[in-house]
């Protein structure tokens, strides 16, 4: 029997209102998503930058989903809109290098339905899967950027940064502990809003 | 361990050979308008034994890398290679320049080290002839991408390098296009990521040789340095010959090969640092524009050795101090009385396109680059 793919690795860049709700909401309600997936919160879609996509791509992601506010509904006037101009300027650049703009999606949606979220990205890594099987049948060896594996051993040969000094990454644990308070009250809010 | 640091930095670019003339502060364009920027005053600190707050300090990314200080120091202090390895050393301490664009010229660069994919070459005009191997290569560099990048800027670099082909298919060659080309790694490699550079360098290297060109032209001249100057330091002699789109031309111009049209109108052309100053390269861009009948080619009162820079390099930091030389430059265009400024570098015509938009420089003067200019003025 051939060995069985490994999942693709899936960004998902999440606005933090209504998209990082469903991620929320799919964690609560336990619902079932790609564990290679890897969940990026954005103050809103709008902060999403050109580089920070194609940064992924050059890290170790097959696929990058973009989830901002339904259209008409931004917190900050229209960052959804620009969230959209971004991915449409990365998937030209994508397109350029080769990589297929079918890697990266962009979901305009104010569902906070964790069901909805989780068939959304598995439904995604399902696409990127076959996108990679095509990619490696016609010999491609790195279907998008470099192994994980190989990441790490970069960073461990990477050196120490000065203390006292660092830069604002997202993801870091203190930064998850410190927004969770709004994060929830958001939550209820789109919820009641869900429900009405 | 910084101090030792900076020792070897001193000793490797002989900053310690400055006579504290200042003669580099005097012909630097960024002290001109912002005097706090000294590189007089930044070697005599690395001289005294600088510690890590230089490192923090915003003053290294402030420098163009024009070579203008470099070309006229009489210690022959490499005031170029001193920025750039403080930078190496600023970068690993975990500081770094502003990144323009937001970063996505960067992240592009890093991109083509890493992905695993053939590059798309469908911005290629239709009807051009260009084949996938042979002994002519014609490297593109950025040129594709940047066509998505400064769309809004209204710089069309796709058609730049369209443009190049145009003229060697009139010269009756038909160069090589290379899917498996990587950016050059000159950007990276002058803002300290040694790193990136390295991959990108030898992915281009073995495209090269994989490709069994002997000749690879560049519309860039900052491809064609890293090429040309800088490579060979890392990697060894490069086995082929490298030369800019212009000094590939001339030669086909000098014997009536390429023939262009009457063109009744004023011209005035800006000298790039890495072909002028770093490579030398002065009359070949000369001669083909000259090559051109009816053409009125005047010169800027600072040319050659002495140009000016475009006011920007590496994409870190554009600011007033970058603006403001990128005005002058564009006066001192316009007071020629040209219509057009002409230049041999895509870069150098993005930043100044950009000034020339900023709406309080009283110019209207087209920026164009050499190969489209010539293209434009081929004979029917």
């Amino acid at each position: 029997m051939a060995a069985r793919a490994p999942d693709p690795k899936i960004v998902v860049f999440a606005c933090s209102w209504y998209p990082l709700t469903a991620v929320d909401n799919a964690g609560e309600d336990g619902c079932q998503y790609p564990a290679s997936t890897t969940v990026v919160p954005l103050e809103c879609g709008g902060s999403l930058t050109t580089a920070a996509l194609l940064r992924a791509f050059a890290g170790n992601a097959d696929g990058v989903l973009v989830a901002a506010c339904g259209e008409g509904d931004c917190h900050y006037a229209n960052g959804n809109g620009s969230c959209a101009e971004v991915v449409d300027e990365a998937r030209e650049i994508m397109a350029l290098a080769g990589l297929e703009p079918g890697r990266l999606r962009l979901e305009l949606s104010s569902n906070v339905d964790g069901g909805a979220f989780a068939s959304l990205v598995t439904a995604f890594a399902a696409d990127v899967g076959k996108l990679n099987g095509s990619a490696r049948a016609k010999g491609r060896q790195k279907p998008a950027g470099m192994s994980i594996r190989k990441k790490a051993a970069s960073r461990a040969r990477g050196r120490s940064k000065p203390a006292g000094r660092t830069k604002g990454r997202v993801g870091a644990k203190a930064t998850l502990g410190e927004k969770r308070a709004p994060r929830a009250k958001s939550k209820r809010r789109a919820r009641r809003r869900g429900a009405a | 361990m910084s101090d030792r640091m900076f020792e070897k930095i001193v000793q490797d670019t002989k900053a310690y050979y400055c006579l504290e003339c200042g003669i580099c502060t005097g012909s630097c364009p960024v002290s001109r308008y912002y005097p706090e920027f000294s590189p007089r005053i930044l070697v005599e600190r690395a001289l005294l034994g600088a510690d890590d707050e230089m490192l923090a300090e915003r003053e290294i990314w402030t420098c163009l890398t024009c070579g203008t200080c470099t070309a006229r120091c009489p210690s022959t202090v490499d005031y170029n290679e001193f920025t750039r390895r403080t930078r190496v050393a600023a970068r690993d301490g975990g500081y770094g320049g502003v990144d323009t664009h937001a970063g996505t010229i960067q992240a592009l660069q890093v991109l083509d080290s890493e992905r695993g994919s053939e590059r798309d070459l469908g911005w290629i005009t239709p009807g051009l002839k260009v084949s996938r191997k042979g002994k002519l290569l014609f490297y593109t560099g950025c040129l594709p991408y940047f066509g998505v990048v400064f769309r809004d800027l209204g710089v069309d670099t796709v058609e730049m390098a369209n443009s190049v082909i145009r003229l060697m298919n009139a010269c009756g060659r038909r160069p090589a296009v290379s899917p498996d080309e990587r950016c050059c790694g000159h950007d990276l490699y002058w803002t300290g990521d040694t790193d990136t550079f390295r991959k990108l360098a030898r992915a281009n290297l073995d495209m090269v040789r994989d490709s069994g060109a002997e000749t690879v032209v560049f519309a860039c001249p900052e491809c064609y340095a890293m090429f040309k100057l800088i490579y060979p330091r890392y990697f060894g002699g490069l086995g082929f010959e490298v030369a800019h789109v212009t000094e590939f031309l001339a030669p086909y111009a000098a014997k009536g090969k390429l023939a262009f049209g009457e063109r009744a109108a004023g011209v005035t052309y800006q000298d790039p640092c890495r072909l002028g100053r770093y490579l030398g390269v002065y009359d070949a861009p000369r001669d083909l524009l000259a090559a051109v009948p009816e053409l009125d080619v005047r010169e800027m009162p600072r040319a050659r050795g002495e140009a000016v820079c475009c006011g920007s390099s590496g994409w870190v930091g554009c600011t007033r101090i970058n603006k403001s030389i990128q005005k002058e430059r564009l006066r001192e265009a316009v007071d020629t009385g040209a219509a057009t400024l002409v230049t041999a570098c895509p870069k150098c015509n993005i930043h100044l396109s950009c000034a020339a938009k900023d709406g309080d420089t009283d110019s209207d003067i087209a920026i164009e680059y050499v190969a489209t200019f010539l293209a434009g003025a081929l004979e029917e």
